[in-house]
């Protein structure tokens, strides 16, 4: 590797925290099981040296650590953002859950179309297909820059298309089969919304016992209610990262349930999540001119 | 005695003369809905251990090293109904407990590091009262584990004093050969019920490893080497001595508060009871719980003793390898490496408690110093 953007990127992050522009560089580090990349938090730029830019197929989204009460000390915050991250970041700017004056990021921008998300690659192999932000940058400049235009879309999430359009093929019966034997293996242990930029509600559904609105048992019934309650608080919000499925110890296919949200919410109201701070998410609005009577 | 071995092509006829003997056999196999997770980007469980039949036979798949997915589910379900409610006409209420039914079962080709954490929890599950369920499917149940040819960074059973072909919670040790075989080690007592099924070694074939083989803990086979990742010895002394040190918040910074970690791991046992279903009729079951869930310790007053991650992060660390040992005499950890594995951030425990290790050591020379 030559003068690679991960060097870029521990530069871009070296000099901010030495001028005390901001307090936490929230990044990747290589993983220690040669697998996984780490979440990395660098507060020195003595320590810079374990920032990497990570493959987005073993790594987790980073703007799920910007509402973490643990870091609120810690601000202005700089995270390491691609395409998907700066989204998840918007979305929680548009939903109040971040303040932009406490929130920098350095933006990673994809040099390539595909930039490869093969899980073998080690941690940096796709350093060079990024180009690094030449400064930390607040949302406001990101947003209005022609990166952002050219590359605001991009996804490293896996392609989902092919299940979905499976999925259409089939009757009612045969998806309650298929859902069925995939929820089958979920075990319950909620890394799909621990990862998830946008499931940050401090008390979740989930553990909501007065009532109880879904079985905390890993049995068919509570794993259904699970996990179409979580798609469904996602629908017109997930910003398409794919961490959720990257997270899920039991490989369950969840990109499938965000992809057909994705198009659901794309069809039915011409919107795609993350791309604006002002606009307002459709599960979210309401108008008095709206076509449905229940809801006048 | 005649060593006993099996020859891999004969697997199929060793699984039926088990199922014929009465044995539920439950094997790792190759996942059937493999396609389906071929969006995943990282079909991490293609092979799960699953209650085989004749059909599936052909599907067991003995290569998969580190184990993907463990047994503990198989002694201690993850959710499991165990007193049923029912309100009967009028005032009374019926209440009656539901015994556990485990059939008498054979798990073949478990791994030594998720089958070393079986003899700890019973360490805890005998202790202040007997666990019914727990002990039932231990009694229930034998379990064949093979030796491990491959291992990857995340491995440590060696610095947590296992090995990789250990007998420790076996009842049998397949340990695979050159020549394409495995030895068979039968363990105890339980072992011996599972000589039925295995042939003599013919002569011949036999010899070369009989040297070889020095004991329990002998090499002989194809046996991965696990080089040893920390010394554990300081690490006890120096949880216990060090309970508000910075590095609890440095190394909790990234983690998530999922339960990934604790539900692959083969030694984590935390359990919540639920009360399931309607006034007229309601089932308590008994589901797998997590330290890491933020709302684990929280008390009814709302009150919650660990509100924060890194409280929840150093509880699981110092639960391990401080508090079991002090009660229990051993580590609540077998170094599998799963929960390394499977964290979405990429928090590593085989890091955190190898930075421990070098701070206990410190520690260690100043006080002998």
């Amino acid at each position: 590797m030559n003068h690679s953007s991960a060097e870029q990127l521990q530069q871009v992050a070296a000099s901010a925290l030495a001028v005390g522009s901001v307090k936490l560089v929230i990044g990747h580090a290589a993983g220690a099981a040669g697998d996984r990349a780490a979440a990395c938090f660098v507060d020195s730029d003595d320590n810079v040296g374990r920032l990497t830019i990570a493959s987005p197929g073993v790594a987790t989204n980073l703007a799920v650590y910007a509402t973490r009460p643990e870091i609120s000390h810690l601000s202005p915050i700089a995270v390491v953002a691609d395409p998907p991250t700066l989204r998840a970041l918007v979305g929680l700017l548009q939903e109040g859950q971040v303040e932009a004056d406490r929130l920098r990021v350095i933006a990673l921008w994809p040099q390539t179309a595909e930039v490869s998300q093969s899980p073998s690659d080690s941690a940096d192999d796709d350093a060079g297909a990024w180009k690094v932000s030449g400064s930390v940058q607040t949302m406001e400049q990101v947003l209005a820059s022609h990166e952002w235009v050219a590359h605001g879309q991009w996804t490293a999430a896996a392609q989902a298309d092919d299940l979905v359009e499976r999925l259409l093929k089939m009757s009612d019966a045969e998806r309650w089969q298929f859902w069925s034997a995939e929820f089958a293996r979920c075990s319950r242990c909620y890394a799909c919304r621990a990862s998830c930029p946008l499931c940050y509600c401090r008390r979740c559904v989930a553990e909501k016992n007065q009532p109880q609105w879904i079985d905390t048992s890993a049995t068919p019934r509570g794993n259904f209610a699970w996990n179409v309650i979580r798609a469904f608080h996602l629908a017109g919000r997930c910003i398409d990262c794919g961490a959720c499925e990257r997270a899920c110890p039991q490989g369950l296919p969840l990109g499938a349930l965000n992809e057909f949200l994705r198009r659901t919410v794309a069809e039915k109201f011409d919107y795609r999540a993350g791309l604006e701070v002002d606009s307002t998410p459709p599960l979210a609005d309401f108008r008095t001119d709206d076509p449905e009577e229940f809801i006048r | 005695m005649t060593p006993l071995t099996l020859k891999i092509d004969r697997l199929g006829d060793l699984l039926a003369k088990m199922a014929a003997a009465g044995f539920r056999i439950v094997a790792p196999v190759a996942s059937a809905e493999s396609d389906t997770s071929a969006t995943a980007p990282r079909p991490r469980q293609a092979v799960r251990f699953a209650v085989v039949g004749p059909q599936d036979y052909a599907r067991v798949d003995l290569t998969a090293t580190p184990a993907a997915e463990g047994i503990k589910r198989f002694f201690l379900p993850q959710s499991e109904a165990v007193v049923r409610m029912r309100q009967n006409e009028g005032q009374s209420a019926q209440v009656s407990d539901i015994s556990p039914d485990a059939p008498p079962t054979i798990i073949f080709g478990a791994r030594p590091c998720d089958a070393a954490a079986l003899p700890v929890l019973d360490r805890v599950f005998s202790w202040d009262s007997d666990d019914r369920s727990w002990s039932h499917r231990r009694q229930q149940t034998l379990v064949i584990t093979i030796a491990c040819q491959s291992s990857d960074a995340a491995c440590f059973c060696t610095s947590i004093g296992g090995a990789p072909d250990s007998t420790a919670g076996s009842d049998a040790l397949l340990v695979p050969q050159d020549d394409g075989t495995m030895q068979v080690r039968l363990v105890g007592e339980r072992g011996e019920k599972l000589r039925q099924f295995f042939d003599a070694d013919d002569a011949g074939s036999a010899a070369p490893r009989e040297d070889a083989t020095t004991g329990d803990s002998g090499k002989a086979g194809q046996v991965t080497v696990v080089p040893p990742r920390f010394d554990i010895s300081g690490v006890r002394s120096w949880i216990e001595n060090n309970f508000d040190d910075k590095l609890w918040d440095q190394a909790a910074l990234a983690c998530l508060g999922c339960g990934a970690c604790t539900y692959g791991c083969p030694t984590c046992h935390c359990f919540d009871l639920v009360d399931e279903g309607t006034e007229q009729s309601s089932l308590r079951r008994r589901n797998w719980d997590s330290c890491q869930f933020r709302n684990f310790t929280e008390h009814a007053s709302g009150h919650n003793p660990r509100p924060w991650q890194t409280q929840r992060y150093r509880q699981r660390i110092a639960h391990k390898f401080a508090y079991f040992p002090e009660r229990f005499g051993t580590t609540l950890c077998t170094g599998c490496g799963r929960c390394v594995r499977v964290c979405p951030a990429g928090v590593s425990l085989l890091e955190i408690v190898g930075r421990i290790a070098a701070k206990g050591k410190i520690e260690e020379g100043r006080a002998d110093g």
